[in-house]
């Protein structure tokens, strides 16, 4: 016998309690009558006819005794091991992509679900089952149910997943029930032979001779002539095969062909000449009816560069227009004044009063009133900025100045990262900014004269130099403004390697992007950003639907579950415009799992000890009913020996 | 302790009764009983031949006529007779309510007065701790019982009960001259059959009238309880007795007791003597002119 809850035995204590009570408990009742000759013969009446009458005591304590154990036996919850009863399963189901794997009109999952529903329907009084799924979770779907008709309703809802199995936390799942239970046994509905099972029942599901074709991986490069050329990656897992493979260019077919395959050893397979230049989304697709047909396609999302339109308002532009040019999405439009580039937008009659259509500004020393609201900006040595940036210059309390030009401080120094005043975008900005190698407070950057800003509030400060803000930008997520406090010809940037460097931060971090990958697993976790100005955001999943990501103000993060294309798209508002920008990732299935091998390997680590030996064909029943009905049997006869007797 | 033993009341009841005695007896010469001794009676008792001296008047000369045979009437002569009650003034006596010892004095009293009404003699005799004592010697006539009854009513209870010991050492058990009552609750282990017997081999008509309070008749007790005997010799004393009574043990105890009431009935009807079982809640006009009608002895 084994107890479930043994530390209810401590109710053993009260027995000797008992026992004291009867000892101390010893009053009688002094009672002086006319003889006691009537009674002595009475006495000799109960010794001849009910001689149980001298054990009623002593019977009503026996009694009392066996309640307090009976009650003790009954909280510690006893099991007992009865061979064909009470036996207890554990049924984990494998609902991984590979059991998708179909044969005929079944798949594999299916005939994984019937085999278990068959052991469920022998369910006896007594058996208790669990079923335990893993595949895109593992969890308990039924826990120790002694219902044969809900455990069989349980099985029948399973459905299979796009995912790896997690065995071993399905084991994990399954010693917790044996903890309760050490008869429990474990059955493993699966499709793989496996080794070092341990105490694990595994039923095999799956049949010799199923085969299945999977696209593995698909990649592109470009040729001299900037053609893309496609490298696809395709295995026949079980048979050797001929497939029919094509390639899928946005939508749109490109070319197919004939690929043999020997038995589990992946093809490659080239596209070239495809006569395509750019594209958002390729597939390369196997015709064919294998066991699987999840896995017939593999998709390539590509995210297509983008340009920017520039202008640059400078009067001496050379340096600027250099850096400029080395990025390739960025098309530089050059004015001198902002006169000029104003009159560049009128259109004959109607002359134009703010700067629009760009989606980068660049101001070196003069800048608008007004800011383009349509764009990024960024400014070098402005003394007049923008009132509503809210930057104005220092008049007072200040170091002293150096000699002036023009109401520039003369600092002589170099450029200082400022971490504590760096604010959200310090990372981003001085990513890959050498440090000094005699100070690493210090850039390399020197500067000879800067815009002494004063007032700067709502705005981090990158570097700094002499306790001057040098490089500033706004605390304000949407407002993508980069104000350097010099020009960058009063300082040694352009000679730097820095300049392409920090120019390379500043364009990540004007054109931020929504998501760092086009590519992921089943079950990773996308993080979308917001860009700036964008007003709302949704995801649309490879079944079609859309949802909304909500909040925009906090990280969007969520978790794939199938494979295919998703797409994130934002509506983002510049000046009056909305403008709709969107990114698509593609998630692939479990490359593990297009394996229609049979062998599966260790089942169980060596870390897991298993269920000790309890020998075959036993399970184990609770018994606290049976003893329960036995206290109810006492509890009556107690009461008629004393109640009734006495009353 | 003075107890009201008789009443104007209770003389009332007991003027319309008379004891009977059903067989003859011998006894003094001027009662109202029958003897066996044939006499100047007016009652036929028996034929006799005639022997030369008999008085002519008695031969009977249809028997003559018949016969030819001289034989003469002969017929009872009535006599006085001599009553012996028998009360056990024992401890056991002294408990219940009303108590028993009262009511047995009043029993004493009432077949004492009927015996004096009767113009027998009446001796009372108390017994206790295995010895009898004579209240006031014998006594005849009104004047004598009321004398006898204001005794009574001082009588004290005590000691043990052993009627046997205490009716043989009578040194006057009387013969063939009346009626023995005795009148106890007969719950003792000393051999009462015997007494009976005795006086019965002395020729006596017996009546024994045992005598139980309600509460031996139906005892209010439940659980564990000490019985003390009234007449134990302290808490050690084998007659006291612990018992856990419940209701089973009470349906035995009244088994036993209606299995002894039954031995006592069984016996005293073996022996042909009178025998009545009285309760303290019966009252004296229910027990004689029932269960005394019931025996014979009253009418």
């Amino acid at each position: 016998m084994n107890f479930l809850n043994p530390s209810a035995l401590w109710l053993l204590l009260t027995v000797p309690v008992l026992i004291a009570a009867y000892i101390i408990k010893t009053q009688y009742e002094e009672r002086q009558i006319s003889s006691t000759f009537i009674w002595k013969r009475s006495e000799l009446l109960i010794k001849k006819k009910m001689p149980w009458q001298i054990l009623r005591r002593s019977i009503i304590f026996i009694l009392q005794l066996l309640t307090l154990v009976l009650i003790a036996l009954i909280a510690s919850r006893p099991t007992m091991a009865i061979s064909g009863k009470g036996e207890e399963w554990v049924l984990i189901v494998d609902g991984s992509a590979s059991m998708q794997t179909k044969t005929g009109d079944t798949t594999r999952f299916e005939r994984a679900v019937d085999e278990a529903i068959s052991l469920a329907s022998e369910m006896e009084y007594g058996n208790k089952a669990t079923v335990i799924y893993t595949g895109d979770r593992t969890s308990y779907m039924i826990n120790r149910s002694d219902s044969s008709v809900q455990v069989v309703n349980v099985l029948e809802s399973l459905t299979c997943s796009d995912f790896p199995a997690d065995f071993d936390n399905a084991l994990a799942l399954a010693r917790l029930i044996q903890e309760q239970n050490p008869y429990a046994k474990i059955f493993y509905y699966t499709d793989k032979n496996y080794t070092d099972v341990s105490d694990v029942n595994v039923v095999n599901v799956a049949l010799e001779n199923e085969w299945n074709a999977a696209a593995q991986s698909l990649s592109v490069t470009t040729e001299g002539d900037g053609s893309c050329v496609f490298l696809s990656s395709i295995v026949s897992y079980g048979t050797d095969a001929e497939l029919t493979v094509a390639l899928y260019v946005d939508g749109k077919p490109v070319d197919a062909r004939l690929v043999s395959c020997t038995a589990n050893e992946p093809q490659n397979v080239y596209w070239t000449g495809t006569g395509v230049k750019s594209f958002e989304t390729a597939e390369v697709f196997i015709e064919a009816d294998d066991g699987n047909a999840s896995d017939n396609s593999f998709f390539l999302c590509v995210t297509p560069e983008e340009s920017y339109k520039v202008m640059l308002i400078s009067d001496q532009p050379v340096f600027l227009q250099k850096i400029l040019g080395a990025f390739e999405s960025f098309d530089v439009k050059t004015f001198e004044t902002v006169e000029q580039a104003l009159g560049s937008l009128s259109d004959g009659d109607t002359a134009a009063t703010a700067l629009s259509g760009y989606d980068l500004y660049i101001f070196d020393g003069e800048c608008p009133e007004t800011l383009p609201n349509d764009g990024a900006v960024w400014m070098f040595g402005v003394m007049d900025v923008p009132e509503e940036l809210g930057i104005k210059l220092q008049t007072e309390g200040i170091p002293p100045l150096e000699g002036d030009r023009n109401g520039m401080a003369m600092v002589m120094d170099r450029l200082s990262f400022s971490p504590e005043t760096g604010g959200a975008y310090y990372e981003l900005l001085t990513k890959y900014i050498d440090k000094n190698s005699e100070d690493d407070t210090e850039t390399n950057i020197g500067l000879s004269y800067l815009v002494p800003y004063g007032e700067y509030s709502g705005f981090d400060v990158i570097f700094t130099c002499r306790d001057y803000p040098a490089v500033l930008v706004p605390r304000d997520f949407d407002s993508r403004v980069i104000v350097f406090a010099f020009d960058i010809h009063d300082s040694d940037l352009p000679k730097l390697v820095d300049l392409p460097k920090l120019f390379a931060n500043m364009t990540e971090y004007s054109f931020p992007v929504m998501l760092d990958s086009s590519k992921f697993d089943l079950g990773d976790a996308v993080t979308v950003s917001r860009l700036p100005k964008a007003e709302m955001i949704t995801l649309t999943k490879p079944d079609g639907s859309v949802t909304a990501l909500t909040p925009l103000d906090s990280p969007r993060a969520f978790t794939v579950y199938e494979p295919g294309i998703y797409t994130v798209t934002q509506e983002v508002k510049t000046g009056r415009k909305t403008v709709e920008k969107t990114f698509s990732f593609y998630v692939g299935p479990p490359s593990g799992e297009s394996d229609t091998g049979l062998e599966g390997g260790v089942l169980v680590t060596a870390a897991d000890t298993g269920a000790p030996d309890v020998g075959e064909g036993t399970g184990a029943i609770e018994i606290w009913i049976y003893l329960a009905v036995a206290l109810l049997v006492l509890l009556l006869a107690e009461w008629w020996l004393y109640y009734r007797e006495q009353y | 302790m003075k107890r009201k033993v008789i009443d104007s009341e209770f003389i009332n009841h007991l003027e319309a009764l008379t004891m009977y005695i059903g067989r003859p007896m011998n006894g003094l010469i001027g009662g109202s009983r029958k003897s066996k001794s044939y006499g100047s009676g007016f009652e036929f008792a028996d034929y006799r031949e005639y022997v030369p001296g008999d008085d002519l008047r008695r031969l009977d000369w249809n028997i003559y006529s018949r016969f030819e045979k001289y034989v003469v009437k002969q017929y009872t002569d009535e006599r006085k007779l001599s009553t012996h009650i028998y009360i056990d003034c024992s401890e056991s006596m002294q408990s219940g309510r009303p108590e028993k010892g009262e009511l047995a004095l009043r029993l004493a009293a009432a077949f004492g007065y009927l015996s004096v009404l009767a113009m027998d003699r009446v001796s009372f005799r108390l017994m206790a701790d295995g010895r009898c004592r004579e209240l006031c010697g014998q006594v005849t006539g009104i004047d004598g019982f009321y004398d006898a009854a204001a005794l009574l009513s001082e009588a004290e209870f005590g000691g043990d009960t052993d009627i046997e010991a205490a009716i043989r050492s009578c040194p006057d058990p009387g013969g063939d001259n009346g009626v023995s009552v005795i009148i106890s609750d007969l719950f003792t282990e000393s051999d009462w059959k015997k007494a009976i017997d005795y006086l019965l081999h002395r020729k006596r008509e017996v009546l024994v009238i045992q005598v139980l309070s309600p509460e031996e008749y139906d005892p209010d007790m439940l659980g564990k309880t000490h019985l003390t005997d009234a007449e134990a010799d302290g808490l050690q004393d084998p007659r006291n007795t612990r018992m856990d009574i419940n209701r089973s043990i009470m349906e035995a105890y009244k088994t036993a007791l209606n299995a002894y009431l039954e031995e006592v009935r069984g016996f005293c009807a073996s022996r042909g003597a009178g025998y009545m079982c009285v309760s303290g809640n019966d009252t004296i006009e229910d027990i004689l002119f029932k269960k005394g009608y019931e025996t014979g002895f009253v009418r």
